[in-house]
């Protein structure tokens, strides 16, 4: 046919050009778990962005409370004079507590506003307009010199805002609880400067899985934040320290005694701060009278010692400096102890970790003094200890070791630290849990009700996870039908319906992927042709066990569900990554 | 083959001798009962005279291709030009990918009008396979 020679040699290198494309779009077509880590970026800059503001709005009522723009409350009080270190805390307890009341009495709470239980037992969806007012309440707290930390509320805002942009997305149940974890990991990578530490934080307390479906969005939100951050408040670390020194196998057994030491304390301080909250809930007065008898305790210890004001960040300093001695120091870690339990007791919004971090350094600083007093070695510094007692307590606190460990190691940047820090975690961890006792954050999930739930957890369905409309073609669809709703759509599997709904099979991408241009066929073959019958499915009311055991024989990334009353219709589909999310929020 | 059958139906059982003697089909009967539904779905004949009843089944073993052809067409749907070229393809349910192979390149090939005049004349079955497979 030398007349068409030349004609169908530029059709066919036109039609190649345009397979090469759709195979490269194909290639390109994010899916599923690339969405979710690009809202997970978002999340984390609107995290970061969100802890800029609070941070801004802590300085300035800080300033209107204490009429001083020092970065430390603690500093700040120290000016103050006595009558004055008594009325701010009070007064601040109170219009925290005022907020409170605004909120329960004038905003309907029908949803949760705490992140966990959003995420661990909750549809992740967390009240916005609760959150801020939580938010404010925990501004006026914390501006005003109570011993509670502001990771809690950059937390509450990251996560808020990341719960936010997952309904405004629509994202499905399971990915709205990954994203306001995602929130959480921004909130705290944020707050200590610490990317890794705030994706381990979610993964080991939260979620209690790093399993990469659901670590991989953490990471990506928590380095966001961390980026965003690091363009307005610099890259230092948060601690500074003086460069920590090897250590040899004899102060290493010294570590292993303070790591049980601290192991053994975390019981006694959950339990002190449990007994006063508990104290607390009995109050007769209204919320706003409890928060300021809160802050009244902490103005009356601070009118000897203001180091008690504030979350404990510049006491953590003065610790690791060495700039307190050792007896004035053990009476700072009594009224601090006190003046956190006061605050967190009476119901004041913040966060116990930095006010953990203090009590951990302080025990540490005291063990390094008394080990340096009792062996003589001249290799024990009391400020190394503090260093490590910080990361020891923190393990035993949260039983969240590995991010005790990265955490440390973040905010001080020296690697030196690494191997003592890792001994002592451990060594904590595994005493306090010997106590039988819950972690910090295990413990308030089970008041809100999470091993309650938990048996709801293990009768999960798939009804409860699937979604609906799963991308379906009809039986009589032509090819070129099927090519551009693969072309279109982010799967691998399109599901083969008739007239009446009922699943008939599936067509994977990969069996047709080297004809999708082909014109020859876009008439000729039709969907039933091609669709594989013998797939795996699964039932509404099957258990979250089959859909695994389905997922162990089958290599895709989603599942058809399909009626059990005979009919075969096609009712949803479950992703793999759906089902993880689903399993990582059962307690393990 | 050659194809007296004035409508499909009629083909069809022209066609099953052919079927029955091939060591591919192990069920003829089944084998083409498929091929008779799949085309009562929609029909495989095209406006080029051409048609590619098919059926991806069990009862076939390996692929599977006979040919027919008609002088005075074939009626395979009342709407639908009548076919005066038909392959009969058979394919086990999984070889989906050799089955869509077979099909692109059978309806490249019958897409010439040249191609189609040239195997309406062969006058050997190794005349139309040569004509089929590319050569003059």
């Amino acid at each position: 046919m030398p007349a068409n020679s030349g004609k169908p040699s530029f059709l066919s290198s036109g039609r190649q050009r345009l397979r090469w494309w759709l195979q490269l779009v194909e290639w390109l077509r994010p899916k599923e778990l690339q969405i979710t880590l690009v809202l997970a970026g978002l999340t984390g800059f609107l995290g970061a962005l969100g802890s800029l503001a609070f941070r801004r709005a802590t300085e300035v009522m800080h300033w209107v409370f204490t009429g001083s723009w020092d970065a430390g409350l603690s500093e700040s009080f120290a000016h103050l004079p006595w009558w004055q270190r008594i009325v701010v805390p009070t007064a601040g307890g109170a219009a925290a507590g005022l907020v409170l009341m605004f909120a329960a009495r004038f905003l309907k709470q029908s949803r949760t506003t705490d992140y966990m239980e959003a995420v661990v037992i909750g549809d992740g969806i967390l009240s916005t307009r609760q959150s801020l007012l939580k938010s404010l309440s925990a501004l006026f707290s914390i501006s005003s010199g109570a011993s509670i930390g502001r990771e809690g509320p950059l937390v509450q805002l990251a996560a808020m805002f990341a719960s936010a942009l997952g309904r405004i997305m629509r994202v499905s149940s399971p990915r709205l609880r990954l994203l306001v974890a995602c929130g959480a990991a921004a909130g705290i990578a944020a707050a200590y400067n610490a990317p890794i530490a705030g994706a381990l934080f979610v993964a080991e307390v939260v979620m209690a899985t790093t399993s990469m479906e659901i670590f991989g969005p953490l990471v990506c939100s928590s380095v966001v934040a961390t980026l965003t951050i690091r363009q307005f408040v610099g890259a230092d670390p948060l601690y500074s320290v003086t460069h920590f020194a090897a250590i040899s196998p004899t102060e290493t057994l010294v570590l292993v005694g303070l790591g049980c030491v601290c192991g053994l304390l975390s019981p006694v301080y959950l339990l002190i701060l449990r007994g006063v909250e508990s104290w607390f809930s009995h109050w007769p007065g209204p919320v706003f009278t409890r928060l300021a008898a809160g802050g009244l305790v902490v103005g009356v210890l601070a009118v000897w010692y203001p180091q008690v004001c504030g979350n404990g960040y510049s006491s953590v300093n003065a610790v690791l400096h060495g700039l307190w001695p050792w007896e004035e120091l053990a009476i700072i870690l009594i009224v601090k102890t006190v003046a956190t339990s006061a605050t967190f007791g009476s119901g004041a919004v913040g966060g116990v970790f930095t006010p953990t971090l203090f009590i951990g350094s302080s025990i540490g600083f005291l063990f390094g003094a008394l080990a340096q007093a009792v062996t003589k070695l001249s290799g024990i510094q009391p400020e190394a200890f503090a260093l490590i007692g910080m990361g020891a307590f923190l393990a035993a606190t949260t039983r969240a070791p590995i991010m005790a460990i990265i955490l440390i190691f973040e905010i001080t940047l020296d690697y030196e630290v690494i191997l003592p820090l890792m001994l002592a975690c451990v060594v904590a961890y595994y005493t306090a849990r010997s106590f039988q006792m819950p972690g910090i954050y295990s413990e308030e999930l089970r008041r809100k009700g999470r091993w309650e739930f938990d048996s709801e957890l293990r009768r999960m369905r798939v009804g409860d996870i699937m979604k609906h409309n799963p991308p379906s073609v009809h039986l009589d669809a032509a090819f070129d039908e099927i090519c551009s709703r693969f072309t279109l759509l982010p799967h691998n599997y399109l599901y083969v319906i008739d007239e009446k709904g009922r699943f008939h099979g599936v067509i994977s991408l990969h069996d047709i992927k080297r004809f999708l241009t082909n014109p020859d066929l876009a008439t000729v073959v039709i969907a039933r042709d091609i669709m594989r019958e013998d797939f795996p499915s699964l039932g509404p009311d099957d258990f979250l066990t089959t859909v695994f055991e389905r997922f162990a024989r089958h290599d895709g990334e989603r599942l058809p569900v399909l009626s059990r009353d005979g009919s075969k219709l096609l009712v949803g589909s479950v992703s793999k990554a759906d089902a993880l999310l689903a399993f990582a929020e059962q307690p393990k | 083959m050659s194809v007296q059958a004035p409508t499909f139906d009629l083909c069809l059982s022209e066609f099953d001798a052919i079927v029955r003697t091939h060591d591919a089909v192990s069920d003829p009967h089944v084998f083409l009962e498929r091929v008779r539904s799949r085309e009562a779905a929609v029909s495989t004949a095209t406006a080029d005279h051409v048609a590619f009843p098919h059926a991806r089944t069990p009862a076939v073993s390996r692929l599977f291709l006979a040919i027919g052809r008609s002088a005075t067409g074939i009626l395979f749907q009342p709407d639908l030009p009548t076919v005066n070229l038909v392959f009969l393809i058979g394919t086990p349910p999984n070889a989906i990918a050799e089955y869509l192979g077979c099909v692109a390149w059978l309806a490249r090939r019958i897409r010439n009008p040249e191609t189609r005049r040239i195997l309406m004349l062969a006058e050997t079955p190794e005349a139309f396979l040569k004509a089929i497979a590319g050569g003059s």
